[in-house]
Formats: C-alpha cells, structure tokens, sequence
C-alpha cells in the first residue's frame, strides 16, 4: 500500500477518527506514516496539535506551489507526520480552477516524498470538489467509512459514480480497497448493512467493526491517538484489529 | 446527453488534442463466429469504426479510438456474424474521454403467453437487423424479437 484515500462524501463517518488512529497503530508497527489532512475544516489537523499554527500547510502546497517537504510537521503523540490544513482551504477551489493540470497538482507534490513513506494516508473533506479529485487522483487505493444506517449506501454510491467520472474524464483507475464500519451501536444493524453492501456493490468489508465509543472522542480533545489515550478500550482494540487487517490486506 | 461536470475534465488537454478512447462493452456473451463493433460519429459526421477484442473471461469487449478531446460524438455498438448485424445498441451520445464504457443489455425471459405466440410468429421471415429499443416498442414487436432471441440461444 502506498497512498490511500480515507473518504466518504458524507459527513461524520469517522473518516478523521479512521485516519489518524490507523496512521499511529501502524507506525507503531514501525511503518513511516504520513498523513495528510485534505479537509478546510482541519479536523486532523486539530486533534493531532490542537489549536497550534502552522506557517506552511497544504493549501501552500496546493496554491503557492511550495515543496511538500516544507509543509510537513511531526506529531510525537501519534509518531506520524502531518501536513496540516488550515480554513483557508475552503477556497482553494476557486483558486486552483484555472491552473493547468489543476488535477493532479497534489499527486505532484506527493511524487517528490512518497518514496520517504511506507503509506501515506489522505484525509478527504466530505464534499466533491477539486481537493477530492486531486486526493483520488493522487492515490492507488481508497477506504470508505460507513456508518450503518440507510444514507450511508448512499455514501457509497457518490463515491462510486465519482470514481467512475475519475477514470473515464481522467483516466485514472483507482482500487477500492474496502468499506470500513464505523461508530456501530447494533450488531444486528451491521448484519443488514452487509447485505446491502454485497447486494448493491461488489466491494470487500473489513472484519474489524468499530464501535461507537466514547474514549476514541475523549482522544481527540487531548490529541492522543486512542491506543495512547485508552489501550483497553473497545475503541482501541477495535482500530489495533482494523489496522492489521489493512496492512495483511495486500492486494 | 449527459450534463459533464467540470471536475472531471482533464485540464491538461484542449479541444484540438487526440486522445485515445479505451471502449469497454461490458455483460456481453458473444457466441462462435460473432464479433462486436463500435461506430462512432463525430459532430462534422466523420465516422470511425473499429472492431472489439472480445474477452471471455471477462465478459468484455475492448477497442481503442483516437478521437478529439471532449467532442461531442454519437456512438453505436453492433454484433455481427460474418457479414449480418445481428444487434445493435440505440445511438448513444457523449463526449470524447478517456474511457467510454457502455453495458451490453442482456436478453430478457419469455413469458408463458408469449412462448405460445412464439410457434406462430417464428414461421415469419426474420430481420437481419435486430435493434434494442426501448419498452414502449408495440408487444407484437416485441414478442417477435423475444422468439427470435429465444430461439437464437436454444430456450
């Protein structure tokens, strides 16, 4: 795996959460990871540092064309580096429409580091628009989170048709690498959503449910990632799983 | 046609530029003998034809065009057994991209009724052209084409 799309175009599936405790549990395996956070709303970005500023972000990466390399930061916490976000983001489509090759700008910027990772992780905002497109056109595979509940197939179907759009405007083929179940409360939810899942797509479902808990949340607000800030928690246990199973999921 | 949005335009390429169109028909079964072909016109009406490889692993058909970025096109797909078409698609309608994929609609069943009707109207000549319409066809057509399909795949 090299570099992976955390996406879903609906809001408040875990993709954040799903990020960046995968990300940690896998440099704890010893892998470099690197994360990069795709979303205005810097939600990444503020669970790995806070309320702390950045000089250099991935708008400056995107919009003033300055070398990935800069941009990077180091989050102790999690062992994982950063390229942080910023709200000024939120306007890089309207910046970027008219520049040439305005698709695949990231996947440029990414080229000149990639080969310093082992995986490197993108955080996606939920709305289609530029910055997914160059996340999507950046990366070999996507994961989406889902909560189990009817819009989340819905979910899956945008991202589908824009992965269709993708390769056929673009002709970049991307791999799905699976759907993620997150912030479950009901087993027997999960049952019905994987039939809907195998019924409606031809797409893998990890094992590894993540449960909707409360110590993964206590983790954001003190920037931990949740295998620090809660190791027995059913969160943590639930994301130390679904994080081998990705990496032993090759191919 | 489709409205195109934006995003999904290739940036890097102009109007003037050729690019290669990867066709894929997809959900077909192609039987001894039988080829599967594309036919593309253009909005001055230059026409471009080009056989598909036919993968049957896969249920597939492949082929490759050059055409203009983004021009506005109207394509067919046809299946032909030596020198008959045998089926065509409706004339679809696009825009030139990199890949133009279309699923091969499949034969439907037949009804109790209309296999009854089928002894009789099978003595009929048959057309060698044979076109997939949509469903608002008349049911005496319709029935003439399922016993046509029918008897072609042995039901």
């Amino acid at each position: 795996m090299s570099i992976v799309s955390v996406i879903n175009h609906k809001g408040g599936v875990a993709k954040t959460t799903t990020s960046i405790n995968v990300a940690s549990s896998w440099a704890k395996m010893g892998k470099r990871v690197l994360v990069v956070d795709l979303d205005p709303q810097a939600s990444a970005t503020h669970s790995m540092f806070g309320k702390e500023e950045f000089k250099k972000t991935v708008f400056d990466v995107l919009v003033n064309r300055v070398p990935a390399k800069e941009a990077i930061v180091h989050a102790e916490e999690f062992n994982v580096d950063l390229i942080p976000s910023e709200l000024l983001l939120s306007g890089c489509d309207i910046q970027l429409a008219a520049f040439y090759g305005r698709e695949r700008i990231l996947k440029r910027a990414l080229d000149e580091i990639k080969d310093e990772y082992d995986v490197i992780i993108i955080d996606c905002s939920p709305s289609l628009g530029l910055l997914t497109v160059n996340a999507l056109l950046a990366s070999k595979e996507i994961i989406i989170p889902i909560c189990p509940e009817y819009f989340s197939i819905k979910g899956i179907e945008l991202i589908l048709d824009t992965i269709k759009n993708i390769r056929a405007g673009l002709g970049h083929k991307v791999k799905i690498k699976g759907v993620i179940i997150t912030r479950f409360r009901n087993r027997k939810v999960i049952g019905r959503v994987l039939e809907d899942v195998k019924e409606a797509f031809n797409i893998k479902v990890f094992k590894s449910y993540i449960p909707d808990n409360i110590s993964v949340e206590e983790a954001h607000h003190n920037h931990l990632p949740v295998h620090k800030y809660a190791p027995r928690s059913k969160g943590s246990i639930a994301y130390r799983a679904l994080s081998k199973e990705l990496l032993n999921d090759e191919g | 046609m489709t409205k195109g949005n934006p995003l999904f335009v290739d940036s890097t390429k102009l109007q003037t530029d050729s690019i290669g169109v990867n066709i894929e028909l997809t959900n077909l079964f192609l039987r001894e003998g039988e080829s599967a072909f594309i036919k593309v016109t253009n909005e001055k009406g230059q026409v471009n034809r080009t056989a598909l490889k036919y993968l049957e692993q896969d249920n597939l058909a492949q082929g490759q065009l050059w055409l203009f970025h983004q021009q506005k096109i109207s394509y067919q797909f046809y299946i032909t057994k030596g020198e008959d078409v045998l089926f065509t698609t409706d004339l679809l309608e696009s825009r030139a991209s990199y890949i133009l994929q279309h699923q091969w609609q499949p034969c439907f069943k037949m009804s109790s009724k209309e296999k009854v009707k089928k002894a009789a109207i099978s003595k009929k000549p048959k057309n060698k052209i044979k076109t997939q319409t949509k469903s608002n066809e008349s049911v005496s057509k319709g029935v003439e084409r399922v016993s046509s399909i029918m008897a072609k795949w042995g039901f």
